[in-house]
This record gives structure tokens, C-alpha cells and sequence, in this order.
């Protein structure tokens, strides 16, 4: 036998066994990797059988060895029909059905095969390592056997491709069915038509196809973890060159070439050893990263489903808040209204004062809605047409008996240039809280004097001016006015009751429309002048823009 | 001719299930000179919306088993009252909630808490002129 053919038994069986043993390794309690390791071990057992058979020269031995050589092919049968069975799974049919036949047919076959000359009745031995064959009588039916059982096993996994419905497993299916034909039919080849024929010796070839239908196999078994099936590959690699460079060594006849092609093998197992590792290294820290990009999207769901459970909570708590408030400004307003007739004069101002308050925990209802909201991101503009006029009267109409009861002012002074205003296109509701919450916090802080507001539109953009002769501010007051509790300043020595909600949605509401809002004060005790500028017409277009570019 | 439309009473449904409310509208828009009735949950609306016919239906969202969108969907199904103009009067105002409302075409959706009864009683004679 040349060494070309003794090497490829030797890598033949070493990358089965190497294959077959990673398979089993990595999952042995399951049936799919048990079966495969018997199946590639008997195949194993078959080339061992063949090697010795072209190279022991004693008749007998090669008598035996010939007929143990084509019983051999029978158990490697046998499992890889279970194979196909079990793989991916056994959801078609039960292996065990078929066993109960299969098994006995097979074990009197394997019987005949190896103690009666009726598949092979003799070996001749032609030269050093030739060798040929004189098949029996039942030789025929041996080869039916074969040929019977290995078409079932690819109609079988044909049917299993057609009739299971994930890609993944149809992928395993398709890997497994390339590799089984090439395999049988390369074998078919080498091992059984061509030596009919007279080219017995091409039968040293046959090992090959066990190579091509284990690495199939390995990979569709690997294949839900894609990364490891490269540490094999690599390692399959450095194994068989590494065996190359040692029979190289040893075959050299000049000690310095054996010393040299040594050294080089030496050398290229540390070059392996590294090449290996840092392949696992870097599979290691793929799968590891894979690992926390799961954790991570599975975090990211319970925080948003935690996230829907949050904001409903809020809906259904304003909701159960602002019910008994409902009752008591109904019952209020309608008392106010004499609908449940006359009541002393001097009960007007209790009412009164009744009815600020529950208007007053109404827009803190409102507000704390809002503010949840928008800190979640789920307010929408819903613009419509409207005179914002009409708004603004509609809200001063609302606060009159909140002034009244303060015995300040409440002006309001439309169009400074005396131009007729048009509709503006904006989000009524947003914009009647953001009006009403400037002039609101307005009253609140001034206790002499009274309140201007002013509107007009002036080049595209409603200004409305809310000033007041109150409290006045600082500029450190200036600039945390427009903030909420949230933003960390409820601990902050000048916080003021009341003045976050309100004017942080104001804030808000107003960059929805791409507007602004500020302040300014002379000082303390001096008043101040709130501003809003908001585009006439609402552009959705533009804020977008706006968000996407933030340093347009 | 004329007088006999003045002496015609609007109908109107009220759809309610918070007792103390239903009835302050209920007073409130029997002054106003309305024929009021009076369901407190949605199944028992249907019922009298089939066989009142009421001019408008005042809706709220949160009801003892169906929800009001169901009694959206299901009005929506009967040709004799799909046609009735409703107003949905609710504290709950999760913003799903409120799309879906509009899908049903109701003619606004207002918040209880922000409205006296006659504030409301002046919007709702407003959709009925």
C-alpha cells in the first residue's frame, strides 16, 4: 500500500473519530448524537477492517478480514437508517417500528456474511497488497440489501425535508442529505462497482466518502450553534497537518531531515495549539456577546411591558381621582348657580373658595397626566383650525371669579397692531392648558395689582404676552422656572409650591408646536412678563426635522 | 306647527354607571328641558337606545363589564340607531382609548372633570341645533 493510501485511512479515521467523538461529547444524552457516533464508529470499524486486509500478506487473515470487511458495512447501515429516523427528530415515525423487522434481517445477514462463502467465497491474494474477489451466490442480494436501505434512507429524509416546516430544520435535513448521497454513492463507487469490474485496489479510496458524510453531518448537527462547528474545522485542520508533518518525519531516512522535519512539527502543533485556542477565544467572546444582546432585547420587553403597565395605571388612577372630583364642581357650580335655589349671600364666598380648590386638584390631575406622558413620549399634537381668541376669552371667562375673590385686574388686549387675526391650526386642548397655566400661575403669584394679556400675530407666529404686577423673580428663579419635580429641584432652597407642573408643560406643549416660551422680570416685587411665540399653523414636517437634526 | 316643536322634547341616553353623576347630569338636563334616560351599563343602553331612538347618546368609556367601545362597536351594527350622534363624557382618557372612539365616529370626547353641568349641558345643545 503507498503512502498516499495509508495516509488517507489514517485521516480518515482519525477526523471521523475526532468528529464523531465532538458530536457525542457535546450532547450525550441525546439519541441524534449517540446515533451518529455509532454510525461513523462502525464506519470506522469498516476502514480499520479494510486497512488490515491490503496489509496483512497471510491468507487466512485476509479471508476473514475480506468478509468482515462487507459485513461491517451492515451495522454502518443499520445506524444510519436510525439516524435518519431520529433526525432532527422523531416526530415522523418511530424507529422502534421498523427495528423489530430491520434488526434480525440485518444480524442473519451479518451472520452469513462473515462464517458462509455466499457473499464472498474467496480472497485472493494477487501481490503485495492486491488482492481480489470471488463474490458468492448471494452476492446479489447483498448488493439489493445495500442499495434497498440506502434508498429508503434518502426517500425518507426527502420526505422529512417536504414535511417539516422550520428553516432550520430543513437546512439540517439538506445538510445531512448531500453528505449521505455523496458518501453512499463515492463508496458505491469505489467499493463495490468498481472492483466488479476488476479495479479492486480503488477501493483504498472508498475511506474518503466516510470524511465528506461525517463533516456534513457534524455540521448539521452543530448548526443551531454555527460558531463551534469553526473550532472543529480548525482543529480537524491542525490535526491532520500536524499528522502529515509527523509520518513525514518518520519516513525520512537522513537523521538531519528527520531532526529538521521534527522541529517543523514541533513547531506547527505550538502554532496549532495558539490557533486553536484564540478561535475558541474569539467564539467564546461571540457567543458571549450574543448572549447579552438576548438578555439585553429581553429587558428591553419587560421594561416596556412594565412601561404600558405604568402608563395604564396612571390612566385608570386620574380616572378614579377625577370621578369624586366631577361631583363635587358639578354640585358646587350648580349650588353657585341657585340650582338648588337661594342661599345666604355670605355662603358665596365659601363656594367660591370650594370651587378653586377642586378646579385647582382638577388641573393637578390633569397636569400629572400630562407630565407622564410626555416624560413617556405618547403625546401627540392633533392639530384642528380655531380662533385663538376666542380660547383665550374662553379661559379669562374661567378665571373671572378666581380674580374676583383676589380683587385684582384681568385685561386682555387683543392686537396690538389692530390687524384682524386669522384661524390658527393648532392643538386646542394643549394650547387651552398652556395659556391657562401661565395666566393660572400669574393670579397665583401676584396679590395687588392684575394681569395683561395681550395677543397678535405678527409674521407667521401668535405672540401672547401674559404680564403681571406680582411677586416678580430673580434670574436663579428664571432659570429653573421651567422645570419639574423630576428634574431634581423639589429639594432646591428656592423652590416655590406650584410653580413646576404647570409651567414645565406649558413649556412642553409649546416646543410640540415649535414655539417657545419665556420669562422676564425686572426683579424682585417688579412683576413679570411671560412670552409665548407659537407658529400660526402647526407643521409636523418641521418639528420632525427638528428632532432628527438638533443642530440645525 | 311651531308649537308643536316647541313642546317636542329632545331625547337624549345617558350611558353611566357612577350612580352620584348620573344622577346630577340626570337633574341637570331635565331642567334643561330634555327627555332623559337612563342606562348604567352598556348592554342595557343598547337596549333602550333600540327602543327610544334618542336624539343624542352621552357615553362613558370605563362600564361595568362591556366597555363603552363595545357599545360603540355593537350601535355601530344596528341600522335602525348606527346614526345616532354620541358624545363620549369619561374621566379615562388613555389615548388608545380615545382613537378608537373617534374610529367610531363619536362627535367628541370629553373629560367629566373638566366641565360644570351646565358648561356641558351648553355643549351637548350646541351638537343639537
Amino acid at each position: 500500500m503507498s503512502t498516499i493510501e495509508s495516509l488517507i485511512y489514517f485521516i480518515s479515521i482519525s477526523s471521523n473519530f475526532l468528529l464523531a467523538s465532538f458530536v457525542f461529547l457535546r450532547g450525550r444524552g441525546e439519541k441524534i448524537n449517540r446515533t451518529f457516533f455509532l454510525s461513523v464508529m462502525s464506519a470506522n470499524a469498516w476502514l480499520v477492517s479494510l486497512f488490515l486486509y491490503y496489509n496483512l500478506e497471510n491468507q487466512e487473515w485476509v479471508l476473514w478480514l475480506g468478509r468482515i470487511n462487507f459485513a461491517m458495512i451492515i451495522p454502518m447501515l443499520y445506524y444510519l437508517f436510525k439516524f435518519a429516523a431520529v433526525f432532527p427528530n422523531e416526530s415522523l415515525f418511530e424507529f422502534k417500528k421498523v427495528r423489530r423487522y430491520l434488526a434480525p434481517l440485518l444480524v442473519i445477514l451479518f451472520i452469513i456474511t462473515v462464517f458462509t462463502p455466499l457473499i464472498a467465497s474467496e480472497e485472493i491474494i494477487t501481490g503485495l497488497g492486491q488482492r481480489e474477489t470471488i463474490y458468492g451466490k448471494l452476492y446479489g442480494f447483498y448488493i439489493i440489501n445495500y442499495f434497498s436501505i440506502s434508498f429508503f434512507i434518502a426517500i425518507f429524509l426527502f420526505q422529512k425535508l417536504r414535511k417539516y416546516a422550520k428553516p432550520i430544520e430543513k437546512l439540517q435535513i439538506k445538510y445531512v442529505l448531500v453528505g449521505l448521497i455523496i458518501a453512499l454513492m463515492f463508496g458505491f463507487v469505489t467499493n463495490i462497482i468498481l472492483p466488479y469490474f476488476g479495479f479492486f485496489n480503488i477501493a483504498n479510496y472508498g475511506p474518503l466518502a466516510t470524511i465528506i458524510f461525517s463533516i456534513f453531518v457534524t455540521v448539521a448537527i452543530v448548526k443551531h450553534h454555527l460558531f463551534r462547528i469553526k473550532v472543529v474545522l480548525v482543529e480537524l485542520f491542525v490535526v491532520v497537518i500536524a499528522l502529515i508533518l509527523l509520518v513525514q518525519a518518520w519516513v525520512n531516512e537522513t537523521t538531519w531531515l528527520k531532526i529538521l522535519n521534527s522541529s517543523v512539527f514541533v513547531l506547527f502543533c505550538i502554532f496549532g495549539y495558539y490557533l486553536i485556542k484564540a478561535t475558541i477565544d474569539e467564539i467564546e467572546r461571540r457567543e458571549q456577546i450574543e448572549k447579552m444582546s438576548k438578555d439585553l432585547k429581553k429587558a428591553y420587553k419587560q421594561l416596556k411591558k412594565l412601561d404600558i403597565a405604568k402608563s395604564e395605571f396612571i390612566s385608570i388612577a386620574s380616572h378614579q381621582l377625577r370621578t369624586p372630583l366631577t361631583a363635587i364642581k358639578g354640585y358646587t357650580s350648580l349650588i353657585g348657580d341657585k340650582a338648588y335655589g337661594a342661599f345666604p349671600l355670605k355662603m358665596q364666598k365659601p363656594l367660591t373658595n370650594i370651587y378653586s380648590s377642586v378646579e385647582r386638584l382638577i388641573g393637578l390631575v390633569n397636569d400629572l397626566l400630562s407630565i407622564s406622558r410626555i416624560e413617556a413620549g405618547k403625546i401627540k399634537v392633533e392639530p384642528e383650525e380655531f380662533l385663538l381668541e376666542e380660547l383665550i376669552d374662553n379661559i379669562l371667562g374661567e378665571l373671572r371669579n378666581l380674580v374676583k375673590a383676589k380683587n385684582l385686574y384681568l385685561k386682555f388686549k387683543w392686537g396690538k397692531s389692530k390687524i384682524s387675526s386669522i384661524k390658527v391650526f393648532m392643538d386646542k386642548v394643549k394650547m387651552r392648558q398652556v395659556i391657562l397655566n401661565i395666566i393660572d400661575n400669574a393670579i397665583k403669584y401676584t396679590q395687588g395689582g392684575g394681569i395683561t394679556i395681550n395677543y397678535e400675530q405678527d409674521k407667521g407666529l401668535c405672540k401672547i404676552e401674559i404680564k403681571d404686577t406680582g411677586a416678580g423673580m430673580t434670574k436663579a428663579e428664571i432659570s429653573n422656572l421651567f422645570k419639574t419635580f423630576s428634574r431634581g429641584i423639589a429639594g432646591h432652597k428656592n423652590w416655590t409650591e406650584g410653580a413646576g407642573l404647570g409651567l414645565y408643560i406649558a413649556k412642553k406643549f409649546t416646543e410640540m408646536h415649535n414655539g417657545r416660551i419665556w420669562v422676564e422680570s425686572a426683579g424682585m416685587r417688579k412683576g413679570s412678563t411671560f412670552y409665548i411665540e407659537i407658529p400660526i399653523r402647526y407643521d409636523e414636517q418641521k418639528i420632525h426635522l427638528q428632532k432628527e437634526n438638533p443642530y440645525s | 306647527m311651531m308649537n308643536k316643536k316647541s313642546i317636542y322634547k329632545k331625547k337624549i341616553l345617558i350611558v353611566e354607571d357612577e350612580k352620584i353623576l348620573s344622577e346630577m347630569y340626570y337633574d341637570v338636563f331635565i331642567k334643561a328641558g330634555f327627555k332623559v334616560f337612563s342606562a348604567t351599563e352598556s348592554k342595557q343602553g343598547l337596549k333602550i337606545a333600540k327602543k327610544e331612538k334618542p336624539d343624542l347618546i352621552i357615553l362613558d368609556i370605563l362600564l361595568p363589564r362591556e366597555s363603552g367601545i363595545f357599545f360603540l362597536e355593537k350601535l355601530r351594527q344596528y341600522p335602525e340607531i348606527s346614526s345616532i350622534p354620541v358624545v363620549v363624557f369619561t374621566n379615562y382618557d388613555g389615548p388608545d382609548t380615545k382613537e378608537q372612539a373617534k374610529k367610531f365616529g363619536v362627535k367628541d370626547y370629553l373629560i367629566k372633570a373638566n366641565f360644570t353641568p351646565q358648561q356641558f349641558v351648553a355643549k351637548i345643545k350646541g351638537y343639537l341645533k
